[in-house]
């Protein structure tokens, strides 16, 4: 079941979807394998070039080199993000799949989470524990936490009493195998997947918002959020290096957020 | 309700050619024919549930403002609505739950379920109603009040459409009879029903032995009793039938056998031994689609059941090629036609090699040609050193087909 499990999500998943997978890996890969942690300031020509197709920026640096760079800001954040999303999402399916008292209790707590507006959550974190890009993860993943498991209990709770589900059990399925294998990942596969797009996209325009307010992390992490503040509305960079990060951040966002909005199964 | 021309084509293949008929309101239309006819596929379009991409549907439809009453009663209602908020007073009455408001769809047996469903399309107070097989896996009695139900509806002055796999009933309730086959509308001729295969062999050991079992099932602050005294027998090579009316604690006896729920009172046991999921028993449900799992390739939910029960690779093929579905390894559920699915789900309960198979309702919603091929599909499972034990509310095919027949009624085994 799990070597089938690829070819699950390719079937149920549209080409929006997968160009928003494709775009998240290389983020990912950019953010934490290739890109380095700082970027060396190039104080050389304004200007396009051939080292520098996108432009430089306001202190003189490759605008690509910085946007390359930049892939942590979101990628970083994320991975603690979808960690501790993941960890609330197997918890919830273990209170679902429990049902009675454990499952209204979680309920309640991640009610509790929910009626906490997001972005109230994540501001509260970093000014308590400071800033950096695994609070701000931490912090994004509590407050994502709340939809994600709404969606997972959704899912589970019902197939506690479905035939189908009691059809595995009377097989001989052990009940670790048909919680884990087949609901979690076999059935809520497709959904965890768009809620992942979800919460990468959340990350993105969440890092950007802070930026904007002056609470992002700072430099030297070249983020994505601040090439946007600080390089939009200056006369002294070119056009191309003023929308090349704006670009890049609204297309990530755009995509994540509708690949992992609700459709119709392919 | 007026169809013409109606086809529908999926890749290179003709699901419906050029079916043309209709429905006059206050007329109870049957519309018979085998399994993979094309009967679903026609109520799907009907219904505009069908995906009509360009190319796929040709054709005029005019389903005139149908209601729907789909095959599968229990998976059909929201789990989270009590009966009231589906269904208005007046149709609960009609289908004889007047009582049965406050329950949510679990609490529903089957046969109420299917009941619920012919409520809730009733309130909807449309002019035209299309019943997808409303008698598949009810006893005997239920079948004939759901009938009734039926030809009332349309004396009423609904149009009905009635997909059926009874040719009898068709034939003594409906105004006209139609019958697909092979996606084309031939003329109406009843089929033989090949018999089912006969008990051969005398029973060995005892396999099963369940002794004064009572069992309710419990909620917050609620107790409802199910079993109150049921007791029974399967002996190895026995083939032992359970009759019984919806309601009669049937499946809730099979999921006790199979170790899914514990007893409250009495003893249950299985060689022996008090019953563990999986370990001497299989449960082949009444859902033959809940045998499988969605979206996964048959093979490889039968190499997985091989895996589980210590069978060699090998043994898949032979499985699949016992139940003649060797052409069909690949497919997944959603490709499979109603005998196949049951096919598929008794190549499941093989793999597992079981001391005793409990089948429940095996040969509802099949129609009659298949009936008897897939009893004899299924009864090969067994082996001659399991038992079976299976729930049927065909009397006649109980009492061709099994050794020994037992009647259940409100929770006691007689």
């Amino acid at each position: 079941m799990i070597r089938a499990l690829p070819a699950r999500l390719l079937r149920q998943t549209g080409p929006v979807e997968r160009v928003a997978v494709a775009v998240l890996l290389a983020v990912l890969l950019v953010g934490l394998v290739v890109a380095p942690f700082t970027t060396s300031p190039v104080t050389e020509l304004r200007g396009l070039s051939a080292w520098a197709p996108l432009g430089r920026d306001h202190l003189g640096r490759n605008v690509l080199a910085r946007l390359v760079g930049g892939a942590g800001s979101a990628a970083v954040p994320f991975v603690w993000a979808w960690g501790v999303t993941a960890l609330g999402v197997v918890a919830c399916a273990a209170c679902s799949w429990a049902g009675g008292l454990v499952r209204a209790a979680f309920g309640a707590v991640t009610g509790v989470l929910g009626a906490i507006p997001r972005f109230v959550w994540v501001l509260l974190a970093l000014s308590v524990y400071g800033r950096s890009f695994a609070v701000l993860g931490v912090a994004a993943g509590l407050a994502f936490l709340p939809s994600a498991a709404a969606v997972v209990d959704a899912r589970i709770a019902p197939w506690r009493t479905d035939p189908s589900v009691q059809a595995d059990l009377a097989h001989g399925v052990p009940r670790r195998a048909v919680l884990w294998e087949r609901l979690l990942l076999w059935e809520c596969g497709p959904d965890l997947l768009r809620q992942t797009l979800g919460l990468f996209g959340f990350v993105v325009v969440l890092e950007a918002t802070l930026a904007y307010l002056g609470f992002a992390v700072g430099e030297p992490w070249p983020s994505w959020g601040n090439a946007v503040v600080f390089d939009w509305g200056r006369s002294d960079v070119t056009a191309v290096a003023r929308l090349a990060p704006l670009v890049t951040l609204w297309a990530a966002a755009w995509l994540a957020t509708v690949a992992s909005g609700p459709r119709e199964q392919p | 309700m007026r169809v013409e021309g109606l086809a529908v084509r999926a890749g290179d293949g003709a699901l419906l050619t050029d079916v043309s008929f209709q429905v006059e309101p206050g007329e109870l239309v049957a519309l018979t024919g085998p399994s993979g006819s094309g009967k679903t596929v026609l109520a799907r379009t009907l219904l505009g549930v069908l995906d009509a991409s360009p190319g796929r549907v040709a054709g005029s439809v005019d389903p005139g403002g149908a209601a729907w009453l789909p095959q599968d009663g229990l998976r059909s209602l929201d789990p989270l609505l009590r009966v009231r908020e589906v269904a208005d007073r007046e149709s609960l009455a009609a289908v004889g739950l007047s009582e049965a408001g406050d329950l949510y769809p679990h609490q529903l047996s089957g046969g109420m379920a299917k009941r619920v469903a012919l409520a809730r399309a009733l309130s909807t107070r449309r002019p035209f109603l299309v019943a997808d097989e409303p008698e598949a896996a009810v006893d005997a009695d239920l079948r004939e009040r759901l009938h009734q139900h039926l030809r009332t509806v349309a004396d009423a002055g609904v149009g009905v459409l009635w997909i059926t796999h009874d040719t009898a009933a068709a034939r003594a309730r409906a105004d006209r009879c139609l019958a697909l086959r092979d996606g084309r509308l031939v003329p109406f001729e009843p089929p033989d029903e090949p018999g089912p295969p006969a008990p051969t062999g005398s029973p060995g050991d005892v396999v099963l032995a369940v002794d004064a079992v009572r069992f309710a099932y419990r909620a917050w602050r609620k107790t409802s009793p199910v079993l109150h005294h049921a007791a029974l027998t399967v002996r190895a090579g026995e083939r032992v039938a359970l009759l019984g009316p919806s309601g009669s604690g049937k499946s809730t006896l099979a999921q006790l056998i199979v170790g899914l729920r514990r007893p409250d009172a009495g003893t249950v046991l299985l060689r022996g031994e008090p019953p563990v999921p999986g370990r001497h028993s299989q449960l082949l449900t009444q859902d033959p689609r809940a045998m499988l799992v969605e979206d996964l390739p048959l093979d490889a939910l039968l190499h997985r059941s091989a895996r589980l029960h210590g069978r060699p690779p090998a043994a898949v093929a032979e499985a699949l090629e016992a139940v003649g579905l060797s052409h069909r390894a690949g497919a997944r559920p959603h490709e499979l036609s109603g005998g196949e699915l049951r096919r598929a789900g008794i190549a499941r309960v093989r793999l597992a090699r079981p001391s005793l198979l409990v089948a429940d309702e095996p040969l509802a919603a099949l129609d009659a040609p298949l009936r008897g091929a897939i009893a004899r599909v299924l009864f090969d499972a067994v082996g001659p050193e399991g038992g079976l034990l299976f729930i049927t509310h065909d009397m006649a095919f109980a009492e061709r087909a099994a050794h020994r027949t037992i009647r259940m009624d409100a929770g006691r085994t007689a």
